[in-house]
């Protein structure tokens, strides 16, 4: 009896003193999107852990990838890294460094979407972490220097000290594994062996990726398209738009929207699509068309070569560099949620 | 992961009443619905008033039927605290009441966040029973049916964010069950009984459309009262629980099949007046998906309290 009524009296005390134990985060305040449409993934917070010390291989050691595995990849420096879905779906972000350059690539495995942020120049620990929040079924990130959140979609601080502030996006390429070691073959990949208990041969969610359903609730519902259907979307100065990366011609194919004065490229074949805007600095629009070549995609009126990161390779203006677009592929019933304005563009 | 208050609630449910002085054992995540034992029919004009604690550690990461390391060192706990009262409407008629409280802890200790609690009023409960044959001089078997409903009277809006389904003390939702257990008596004076049990149990969306949806679970063992008021019972519990849906579809790394050993010991203290206490381990299990958390171990303390 004695020792039943201590375990009662130990719940009922528990129960009356852990009020503050419903904060599901950790930074108090405001929030920037409606808290009532922030939910609890129910990992917890760093319950996905980040990769915080990444290894790499070379592509020879690569056997674990399929050729259309999808792939985020990178270039800074003259280094190629590839981060593979298959291993970023669990864990979600990777805090890396280039030379001193610090880096965090985010993936988001509910909403498809995958962007590389700056490191905080001005932090001691310009690391990232995952929430376990997720606004319109997106990955919120947080930053452990301030411990302010992060939507990873908005690219923005939504709750914390930082709320309001903008990540820097640096440019990256979501396309296949072969696509990706074709343009760069000296590139490294992300090693599998992470220093956590994952079985990186399994997709974690089941059939999400092709069926219809989702797993949390978003804003906005539009089914114009199929839920999971993979769209670059591009939200900038007004222009929401939406290309289904299946809708671009096998081959590579150039887009050039004169009026708006910006490029988009992309293959339904090699699986990728950039976007660019098309006015140099000094004011000089040009206009792009195609090349089917393996490393560069597109070529002005100058006779200037182009490849995938908007970086002149070849020919007059070698060496400038085309400023990106914010855009990147996503899910479309996520892109949707949260540009419900977006058009959606047959390439 | 099934939600803890789900299976705590239906395996109360079907506990019924029982005058016999025996404990309910509830259930969590990857262990058993309910105990074997608990379907004893009622007398007519009896009741009972039982308190149960349970404690549910959920710190098991598993990957179908394989145990992995988890790095994240993540402790996932429920504990609840129940107060249930039967009644027999006569010797075979029985009805029931639960009401429950619940806590749920998580805690990643690789991260800079504390720990986060659910905790509130669950869900209650109101079952009935019918036993067309119990065990006496002149009988040896016992079957019995019963019937339960869930109400959802429990607190479903905790955290700031709104937590998980599974972190909130309810579940939102209307629920049912239904139960059949038959046990055998080897002896005139019944010390010696095996018994073998069947429950069913369905869960309504909540007003999120999320549903735990149902389980089943088939449960057998041995149980054995001596002259000096203890009373011991081994028992192996097959469950099978269903994928959780929201907005109708399937969620991933949710449902499964357990197996589960359990032991339950209760020393009567007076005629009217009984503790006891338990605890389930996991003997095997396969899980959905690729990676779940589920119960490491459960552990229940009682108080049986008949009123004659």
């Amino acid at each position: 009896m004695l020792f039943l009524g201590l375990g009662a009296l130990l719940f009922i005390t528990a129960c009356g003193g852990g009020s503050s134990g419903g904060d599901n985060s950790s930074a108090g305040g405001e929030w920037l999107i409606p808290e009532d449409e922030v939910r609890d993934g129910g990992p917890g917070k760093d319950g996905i852990p980040s990769l915080d010390s990444p290894i790499f291989l070379s592509p020879e050691n690569s056997g674990y990838l399929a050729d259309d595995d999808l792939v985020i990849g990178v270039v800074r420096n003259g280094e190629a890294r590839a981060y593979p879905h298959r291993i970023l779906d669990w864990h979600e972000v990777a805090n890396d460094e280039f030379g001193s350059e610090k880096v965090t690539i985010n993936y988001c495995p509910l909403t498809g979407s995958a962007m590389m942020w700056q490191g905080d120049l001005e932090a001691a620990n310009a690391e990232f972490g995952v929430s376990g929040l997720l606004f319109n079924s997106n990955l919120i990130m947080y930053d452990r220097e301030s411990d302010t959140y992060w939507s990873q979609m908005l690219a923005t601080a939504v709750h914390g000290p930082r709320i309001d502030e903008k990540a820097t996006l640096l440019p990256m390429v979501e396309t296949t594994w072969a696509t990706w070691r074709s343009l760069y073959p000296d590139t490294a990949v992300l090693s599998r062996s992470t220093g956590f208990s994952r079985d990186y041969s399994r997709y974690p969610y089941g059939s999400f990726r092709t069926d219809q359903n989702l797993l949390f609730p978003v804003a906005n519902s539009d089914n114009r398209l199929h839920p999971k259907l993979r769209v670059f979307g591009i939200s900038q100065d007004g222009i929401t738009r939406a290309y289904p990366i299946e809708a671009f011609a096998d081959g590579v194919q150039v887009i050039n929207d004169v009026n708006e004065a910006y490029v988009v490229v992309g293959s339904s074949g090699r699986n990728f699509a950039a976007a660019f805007s098309a006015t140099l600095d000094d004011g000089t629009q040009l206009t792009f068309s195609p090349i089917q070549d393996d490393t560069l995609v597109m070529e002005d009126e100058s006779g200037t070569r182009w490849d995938l990161f908007g970086q002149a390779q070849e020919g007059p203006r070698v060496g400038e560099q085309l400023t990106p677009l914010f855009s990147y592929t996503a899910y479309w019933y996520a892109w949707a949620a949260f540009f419900p304005t977006t058009e959606v563009m047959s390439p | 992961m099934k939600s803890p208050i789900v299976l705590l609630v239906v395996g109360a449910m079907s506990a019924g009443f029982m005058p016999s002085g025996r404990a309910a054992t509830c259930s969590c995540a990857g262990v058993a619905l309910s105990s074997a034992d608990a379907y004893i029919a009622s007398k007519a004009g009896d009741s009972q008033l039982a308190v149960t604690y349970n404690y549910f550690d959920l710190s098991d990461l598993v990957a179908g039927s394989t145990e992995v390391n988890d790095e994240t060192q993540r402790d996932r706990a429920t504990q609840t605290l129940l107060l249930r009262y039967g009644y027999g409407l006569s010797d075979r008629w029985t009805v029931g009441a639960l009401v429950s409280g619940v806590r749920h802890e998580r805690q990643v200790r690789t991260s800079n966040q504390g720990e986060q609690i659910g905790e509130g009023l669950g869900d209650s409960l109101v079952t009935l029973s019918y036993s067309p044959q119990q065990i006496s001089v002149w009988n040896r078997q016992q079957l019995s049916f019963g019937l339960g409903v869930r109400i959802p009277t429990g607190e479903d809006d905790k955290g700031s964010p709104l937590f998980l389904e599974d972190m909130q003390p309810g579940q939102g939702a209307w629920g049912g069950s239904a139960w059949v257990y038959w046990a055998r008596a080897y002896s005139q004076a019944a010390r010696l009984k095996t018994f073998v049990s069947l429950s069913l149990s369905e869960t309504g969306e909540n007003d999120r459309e999320y549903s735990f949806e149902g389980e089943t679970t088939l449960s057998g063992g041995i149980s054995y009262a001596s002259d000096l008021g203890l009373w011991v019972q081994a028992a192996i519990d097959l469950r099978d629980a269903d994928p959780h849906t929201r907005f109708g579809g399937e969620l991933p790394n949710t449902g499964g099949q357990w197996i589960n050993g359990s032991l339950s010991v209760q020393y009567s203290l007076a005629p009217d007046l009984a503790v006891n206490a338990g605890v389930v381990l996991p003997i095997h299990r396969d899980l959905e998906g690729s990676l779940q958390f589920t119960t490491r171990q459960q552990f229940s303390l009682g108080l049986v309290y008949n009123i004659q």
